[in-house]
């Protein structure tokens, strides 16, 4: 089989997120393996390592909320101290839902540790104080 | 008569433009400065924002909305504790009228009705979005239909859900946050639509937002009718032709539970109207001179009340710029005369060239460092904009900053050191 250079590759347009110069790097990958076989217009390295870890390991911040008891409020926002590989997101977002937290909370505070075996930890972003009327 | 001025700067809104327009007016030397919110919480809409992205110029971090906003609010407590800034919550500003002497605030709080003085006002209300009525939504109106951002106010602060199916209408940044929220909290997102050629929102939020989740992006494409009587039961959309009409051959009905509308923000502009400050019809905010002065002398406007921004790291930096330009202007000329007039040197206009939909500051009345920030008209590659003098002359270019690339979704912003006093053009063109 003699598949023309055009058929072996496929051709995918990231705008790098690095710094705000915002370069559109143009990315070339074999059909069947997926390997990046080039990768045109980045300008600096680490662009190059950005758009290589984005296509081969992705990893992503999550972000949701979680459940307070006894607050003011019914929710505090919560993120990952860190991002995670992107296959792991929904593992994450398990151990997030099936959590409760007691006011206070604070910002910063742990709220889990290595959530669904994923190795971070998910933090509050929204203070929560106590309520002072009984629980409705 | 009572006719005391009780604050040099008086500051609408304790959003991040609010929180920072107070901070820069306290640090260049304000003694007496309000900040005045109806919300019980400082932090405005960044309170509802618990996705990252925040901070990443100001702190060089990714911080969620409430995480960005908490740092702001540090930077006021040595002011609050010297007593130099005092922050009342929960306090309604229904009207501003400006007189001879200093600007006195009509507020509200909780079963009282009270007039506050200041020498100058920063107006920091932040803005509104566009509703189904705005934006004439053909279809029925039953229960389902929202704004992307009541929808993430309910979610994320209140615990509401809002629907298991969705399609959202408009592929702006919250829309897009949003498509993501509603997927990792379990429900699906049918799709998202824009009559644009192109999305409205950044890429990255593209790429995490959608892509991430194959949630299908349906670009150039309008809404034929909203279905349901009770509540939403789904949505019929077509793809627009060149001539921006709805083609019926391509009808699509999306059967969906819930519509999101993402369309557009909207300046909350009504107390700069009603003090008689000029607006611009191409942001809806007040038309400004370099620091930030609105038409009507002493007040003042910085974030989203002026320009719709989408990085926050931005409000906060115009924001205390306009703290201190007021807090200058509440210290010299007000303590010297008991009133502020325009600067008593020529106003040049800016005029808004090619390509661009908006320039800002809209005049110049003095030499010197000015920040211009604008948005283009359509996504260009290779764009440059110029600074020029609008006399036609052969060295009238003054400056000129090139971009990759250009989108109407994002500001631009640099800084111009003008050191003349004639009339300026700022345009832009591929090349
Ligand atoms: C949904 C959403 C997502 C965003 N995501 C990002 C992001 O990922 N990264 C990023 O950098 N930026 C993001 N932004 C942009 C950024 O958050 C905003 O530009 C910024 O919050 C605007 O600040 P502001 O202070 O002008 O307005 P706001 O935050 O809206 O604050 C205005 C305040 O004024 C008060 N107010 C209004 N009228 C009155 C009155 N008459 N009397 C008393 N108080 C009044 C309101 O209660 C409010 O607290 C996002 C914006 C939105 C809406």
């Amino acid at each position: 089989m003699n598949l023309s250079d055009q058929e072996k590759h496929i051709v995918e347009e990231l705008t790098c997120i690095v710094c705000p110069k915002s370069c559109v790097l143009r990315v070339e990958k074999d059909k069947i393996s997926g390997a990046i076989t080039a990768i045109h217009n980045a300008n600096c390295q680490r662009g190059t390592a950005w758009v290589t870890q984005e296509l081969l390991h992705p990893t992503r911040s999550v972000c949701s909320s979680v459940l307070v008891e006894n607050g003011t409020e019914p929710l505090t926002g919560v993120r990952t101290n860190q991002p995670v590989s992107r296959d792991d997101v929904f593992k994450v977002m398990e151990a997030i839902k099936s959590c409760r937290i007691s006011a206070p909370i604070a910002i910063g505070e742990i709220v889990l540790e290595n959530p669904g075996g994923v190795p971070c930890r998910v933090i509050a972003t929204r203070s929560v104080d106590l309520t002072l009327f009984a629980a409705d | 008569m009572d006719k005391k001025i009780e604050f040099a700067v008086a500051v609408i809104g304790a959003g991040p433009a609010g929180l920072a327009a107070a901070a820069g007016a306290a640090g260049a030397g304000a003694k007496s400065v309000v900040v005045i919110d109806r919300d019980n919480r400082a932090g405005g809409i960044l309170n509802q924002c618990i996705h990252d992205g925040f901070g990443l110029h100001r702190y060089n971090e990714s911080l969620s909305g409430p995480e960005y906003a908490e740092r702001e609010k540090q930077v006021l407590l040595n002011y609050e504790t010297a007593g130099k800034i005092t922050i009342l919550s929960e306090t309604f500003v229904q009207d501003l009228i400006p007189e001879s002497y200093g600007f006195p605030l009509a507020v509200m709080s909780t079963g009282s009705f009270r007039i506050i003085r200041a020498a100058t006002v920063i107006l920091a209300m932040g803005c509104r979005e566009r509703t189904a009525g705005a934006i004439s939504l053909p279809g029925t109106r039953p229960a389902g239909i929202l704004t992307a951002g009541t929808a993430q106010r309910l979610m994320n602060i209140q615990n509401i859900n809002v629907g298991r199916r969705a399609v959202i209408i408009g592929s702006g940044d919250i829309g897009l946050i949003m498509a993501r929220r509603l997927t990792l909290e379990g429900a699906e997102v049918a799709a998202v639509t824009d009559i644009q050629p192109y999305p409205g929102g950044l890429d990255r939020n593209v790429r995490q937002c959608l892509h991430d989740f194959n949630i299908p992006l349906l670009l150039s494409t309008g809404v034929v009718k909203v279905h349901g009587n009770k509540r939403v039961e789904g949505i019929t959309v077509a793809q627009l032709d060149s001539k921006n009409r709805l083609n019926l051959q391509t009808s699509t009905y999306i059967p969906c539970d819930t519509i999101l509308l993402s369309v557009g923000l909207i300046p909350e502009h009504e107390l700069a109207r009603s003090a008689g400050a000029a607006l611009d019809p191409a942001t809806q905010g007040p038309v400004v001179d370099q620091h930030l002065m609105t038409t009507v002398p002493g007040l003042f406007a910085c974030g989203n009340v002026l320009q719709v921004h989408d990085l926050v790291d931005f409000v906060s930096e115009e924001a205390e710029y306009a703290g201190a330009c007021a807090a200058e202007m509440a210290l010299n000329q007000f303590r010297s005369t008991g009133r502020v007039i325009q600067s008593g040197n020529t106003i040049l206009p800016i005029k808004v060239g090619s390509n661009l939909r908006y320039v800002l500051p809209h005049t110049i009345s003095k030499p010197g460092r000015v920040t211009l920030s604008m948005r283009v008209t359509a996504p260009e590659i290779n764009f440059r904009v110029c600074v020029a003098r609008l006399e036609k002359s052969d060295n009238r270019i003054l400056l000129t900053k090139t971009f990759t690339r250009v989108s109407p979704s994002e500001m631009l912003r640099f800084a111009f050191n003008c050191d003349t006093v004639e009339p300026l053009e700022v345009y832009g063109e591929s090349f």
